[in-house]
């Protein structure tokens, strides 16, 4: 008999869509459409999987180590939306920069499918398997662009330093399992001691574990891989980094935070760490990220340190879940929105024409105006909402952390990060003025939209809008998501 | 659903207009500006007979407390916080309603000419815009829909300022505008925060019915106040407003003079009885407004560009209406709001008639005897002087003469601000004239090349500068169009108002006297300066400041620290053989040196820092 199969029916799917992908890319290597068309159907079926599946009830599967909940399932329709958005929207860059193309989409899946499993792991072993999972194709895709030698070198560090946090996770993993006897995340926590040095070994295991996701979603003092890796990966797979995996760690992080069981006396001394903890890497992502993202001439750079940012006031919402409801609507709504934005952003970035040794500066955006009417504006709707101005849904995602953080007492935090979107604002708008008031410099680089990338960017950009006008549909339906079950 | 649909007619002319604008672009037509100006202006007169007709519905339901009131949808609903997409019409709205949607569509009349030659329909598309958001900031029902407009006239009034692109200055210029309205938004957010936690709530009726603690109304009103610094133009942001100059004329008039810069008196206006509640706030508020209208009226006197003239003398009227505002009588300044947009429009109209006719030149001194060329121009200049300088009949004289009287008789009136304000009325006066009688009287300086091309401004501008001159004329004579009824305390000392009436009319003569002595005859050149330099100071101390911050923090994290780290602690553990050196991984080794930095420092924190584990 094979149990609790079928509401795993998401991820099995995706499991063998990555199979026939690769059959399919093995077989016909010539065309890269066989495997396009393969990767985007497998996306598509999952996805119905995961939404038809959507239920109030959740089912804990594998021994209690795989959770099927409207969460889970939520965050993998998401993000097989996201990956095809990207396969759509970037088809020309990987023609343009002769990228290996069959091997292209179904290591892009895989890196799909550990994000999901990981969203969806309740033990540490699925955990760290689907991490490195999800890791893994990203390491290879940031090297796609084989004959740059920046590309090699943001594989290279972005292997080195993954391998290295990994290693971080494994060594907090076997603290936990050293302290407990388990590995199930949901029991480790609840039959800890309390005060007794098996629960330092805990806590301390906890932290390292803790560490390597803030690794993941690069907050500081863990960011410096993160303008290397952006700038030298191809831009869809920066793209992929900014919303896939951002995703995936975070709802990760939240859940391995809110597992632990702070009411004991001594545990209420961690929650404290881990409370400063968050705050300290919050202010240095924002501050960092911020003033460093104005000096930035290299898009795919400014872009890094903006979401070296974006990590900071999505921090500032995991601080606001520290009440006693679990209050992680704001977490939710910023992922879902910053997905968005950047997707928008990734793919227009990956229309400009540069040459990839010297990449896109921000002179290349001279004059866009008059020479790309339309491309101006999705640019312009997807800036401001990365700098938050209302009617864009980066204007609500920033104020939904900013109330929670204020809910969890951390004044003094959301002042620093008001002040920050205040620096941010600047290095937002000076593309657009770039773009909208300067004729075109010489040498500025042409931009060659492409059907199939509009169409994305405009998805995108009227769910920015959309969002951004009428959010409540949204954070409604985000509020009726529990964390854990 | 009368509200929404003058809110929203604008909103359609802009995608009309801007569909239209895409539509030539996309068939490599170029768009032209009667189309354009034909969808724009009429949108906007649309708007302006329905906001009469809702006028009118608000006068039959008989004033007062009375108001209009249309929710459209439940905008967002997180925790306790429930907020409603929707707009009152109150009394108060009512004028700045009427204002918005009567002087924006004579400046969109007034476009048409004055860009014919390089404007856009996407021009046209943005005035649009601004006035969509500018309806939505004086009519959301709530704070945060405020706020949305709020930032929405910022955006077009950015998108405005440097929409003739081809200059440098435009482009600093509209950043300048943009990132010094981001900080005084800062205050708008905060004040949201604050007003959320402690009164529950975000409706704008609720909250300025809601009694604070002292304290917290205190730092409430400051906020607000501070958000209102950076729309209006007040110290300490007030020196994006001369460089927002830098835009189209007619965007001046309406944005820079008749309604964006005055929705700081709105906001002031609409929370009244919670700013009412705190002194400190109040007279800070009424210091501040004195401030800069002296400081903006003394500037004014160096300007020589026609339009940084104007820009000042805006910041200093602004600064009257605040000081309305900070003694206790917001009537009066609502009153000069309107009364300022009719003759500041006018003025601006016809200075951007002038600079139309000299093709371009901004310069005073290089004018002079236009008055014999542009007769139109001159007469309703005439009056916008005649306005502003305060002298009876005209609409200037009720509004500046209400303020005056106000800051001796108000609750929180004051002799010394009084004073200020006398001596800002008569430079007032004096480089008003200065300005008249160098564009207008006197020998001709127009160079010879800009003297070829000299005309008449054509119908559609000279229209609106007629309309707008009636209104300055007239626009006084029915009194203060808003009461707020907990301002009325009882006249502190009696001075009547005829001495007030006395002084403030002679002032204005005698500033206007000297102008015409020094400057009717034997004009000499004067080159433009800024007495105070403020600019020139937040640029050394702010800008090049941050900016030299970051690139230092840049340097120290991207290659300093880690460089020096390295060779200092010998860490630099060669991570593996010939492949490493050939791709340059020399700093990823210094990035994980950080990281296991990190890592110690977290370990300590727990061993050290959590009580009870440091035996361990």
């Amino acid at each position: 008999m094979i149990p609790d199969i079928q509401p795993m029916k998401p991820w099995i799917c995706l499991s063998a869509g990555i199979l026939i992908t690769l059959l399919v890319s093995v077989i016909r290597t010539e065309s890269k459409r066989p495997a396009q068309i393969s990767a985007l159907l497998t996306l598509a079926a999952s996805a119905v999987f995961g939404f038809s599946g959507i239920s109030a009830e959740s089912q804990v599967l594998m021994s209690g180590a795989f959770e099927v909940s409207s969460l889970t399932l939520v965050s993998l329709s998401a993000m097989c939306g996201l990956a095809a958005m990207f396969i759509l929207g970037t088809g020309h860059y990987l023609s343009r920069e002769k990228i290996h193309i069959s091997d292209y989409y179904h290591l892009l899946l895989i890196l799909v499918l550990g994000a999901s499993v990981l969203v969806a792991s309740r033990n540490l072993v699925v955990t760290f398997i689907a991490l490195e999972v999800m890791s893994l194709p990203a390491y290879t895709l940031a090297g796609f662009r084989r004959n740059d030698s920046r590309s090699n070198e943001a594989a290279l560090k972005y292997f080195i330093l993954g391998g290295a946090m990994g290693a971080v996770f494994l060594l907090g993993s076997s603290f936990i399992f050293g302290a407990t006897g388990s590995l199930d995340i949901s029991e480790v926590f609840s039959q800890s001691g309390a005060g007794s040095a098996g629960s330092l070994l805990l806590y301390l295991g906890h932290l390292l574990v803790m560490v390597s996701f803030l690794f993941k979603v690069a907050a500081a003092p863990l960011h410096f891989w993160k303008p290397d890796v952006y700038e030298g990966s191809p831009t869809p797979v920066s793209g992929l980094m900014a919303t896939i995996i951002t995703s995936a760690a975070f709802i990760s992080l939240l859940r391995l935070i809110h597992l632990v069981d702070f009411s004991p006396a001594s545990a209420g001394a961690y929650l404290d760490l881990v409370r400063s903890t968050i705050r300290v890497a919050a202010m240095g992502s924002l501050l960092i990220g911020s003033m460093i993202m104005i000096t930035q001439r290299n898009l795919k750079r400014m872009l890094a340190y903006s979401s070296i940012t974006h990590t900071g006031y999505l921090l500032l919402g995991v601080l606001g879940s520290f009440d006693p409801k679990m209050e992680i609507t704001s977490v939710l709504v910023y992922l879902l929105g910053y997905a968005a934005m950047s997707t928008g952003v990734f793919v227009l970035l990956s229309l400009s024409k540069a040459p990839s040794d010297s990449g896109t500066e921000l002179i290349d955006l001279t004059g866009l105006v008059k020479r790309a009417p339309f491309l101006t504006f999705l640019w312009s709707v997807f800036l401001f909402s990365m700098a938050g101005m209302p009617f864009t849904v980066g204007f609500f995602t920033k104020y939904l952390v900013f109330m929670a953080s204020l809910g969890g007492g951390e004044t003094g935090l959301v002042i620093v990060a008001a002040l920050c979107t205040v620096i941010g604002a600047y290095a937002y708008v000076r593309p657009i003025a770039l773009m909208t008031m300067r004729d075109a410099a010489p040498g500025a680089t042409d931009w060659e939209p492409t059907i199939g990338s509009q169409i994305v960017a405009v998805t995108a950009a009227g769910f920015v809008l959309l969002l951004g006008i009428i959010p409540n549909a949204m954070i409604q339906y985000l509020k009726g998501i529990p964390l854990i079950h | 659903m009368i509200i929404s649909l003058l809110v929203f007619l604008p909103l359609l002319g802009f995608s009309l207009t801007a569909f239209y604008h895409f539509s030539c672009s996309s068939r490599k037509k170029e768009p032209t500006v009667a189309v354009g100006g034909f969808l724009a202006t009429g949108a906007m007169v649309a708007s302006f007979c329905v906001s009469i007709v809702a006028w009118f519905k608000l006068r039959s339901a008989g004033f007062g407390d009375a108001s209009i009131e249309e929710s459209l949808f439940s905008w967002m609903k997180v925790g306790g916080l429930q907020v409603d997409f929707g707009f009152r019409f109150d009394r108060l709205s009512a004028v700045f309603t009427l204002v918005i949607t009567g002087v924006g569509s004579l400046i969109h009349l007034y476009s048409i000419g004055y860009m014919e030659n390089d404007g856009s329909a996407r021009y046209f598309a943005y005035l649009n815009l601004f006035c969509f958001m500018m309806l939505n900031l004086v009519l959301g029902s709530s704070l945060p829909q405020v706020f949305l407009g709020w930032e929405g006239v910022g955006l077009a009034s950015y998108l405005l300022i440097g929409f003739w692109s081809q200059e440098m200055g435009n482009v600093a210029a509209a950043q300048k505008a943009f990132i010094m309205n981001r900080i005084g938004d800062l205050g708008l957010l905060f004040a949201m925060f604050l007003g959320f936690k402690f009164a529950g709530t975000l409706d704008l009726a609720q909250l300025s019915a809601f009694a604070f603690r002292p304290d917290v109304a205190t730092i409430f009103g400051l906020l607000i106040f501070l958000a209102c610094t950076g729309k209006s133009a007040q110290i300490p942001l007030f020196t994006w407003l001369p460089d927002a100059m830098a835009g189209p004329t007619p965007v001046s008039a309406l944005i820079h003079a008749a309604t964006m810069v005055t929705s700081g008196i709105y906001l002031l206006g609409r929370l009244n009885p919670v700013i009412a509640q705190s002194p400190v706030v109040m007279s800070v508020i009424g210091a501040i407004g004195a401030a800069t209208a002296l400081m903006a009226a003394i500037t004014a006197c160096f300007q020589t560009d026609i339009k940084k003239v104007l820009a000042y003398s805006t910041i200093s009227q602004l600064g009257f209406m605040f000081v309305a505002c900070g003694v206790g009588a917001a009537e009066t300044g609502v009153f000069h709001v309107m009364t300022h947009a009719f003759f500041k429009a006018l003025l601006f109209l016809g200075a951007g008639s002038v600079i139309h006719a000299l093709s371009g030149t901004q310069d005073i001194f290089k004018m002079g005897g236009l008055r014999r060329v542009l007769p139109w121009t001159f007469w309703t200049f005439t009056v916008g002087w005649a306005a502003i300088l305060g002298l009876p009949p005209f609409s200037g004289f009720f509004s500046k003469d209400g303020i005056l009287h106000e800051t001796l008789v108000a609750s929180h009136g004051n002799p010394v601000l009084f004073g200020i304000l006398a001596f800002s009325a008569f430079l007032t006066a004096f480089y008003m004239t200065r300005l008249y009688v160098l564009v207008f009287t006197g020998d001709s300086r127009v160079s010879e090349e800009a003297k070829k091309h000299i005309h008449e401004s054509p119908l559609v501008m000279v229209i609106p500068l007629v309309v707008l001159s009636i209104a300055s004329l007239v626009g006084g004579w029915f009194g203060a169009p808003v009461r707020f009824e907990e301002t009325h305390a009882a006249p502190a000392h009696g001075v009547s108002e005829a001495v007030i009436m006395v002084v403030s009319v002679g002032l204005a003569l005698a500033g206007a006297y000297i102008a015409y002595r020094k400057y009717s005859s034997n004009v000499r050149m004067e080159l433009s300066k800024d007495p105070f330099r403020i600019d020139e100071f937040y640029l050394s101390f702010f800008g090049n400041g941050v900016k030299k911050a970051s690139s230092m923090v840049g340097r120290f994290l991207e290659d300093g620290l880690f460089q020096k780290m390295l060779q200092a602690s010998g860490v630099a553990v060669d991570l593996g053989g010939n492949l490493f050196k050939t791709v340059q991984t020399g700093s990823a080794q210094g990035y994980l040196l950080m990281m296991v930095l990190a890592l110690i420092g977290l370990v300590c924190g727990l061993i050290f820092g959590v009580p009870g584990y440091g035996n361990f």
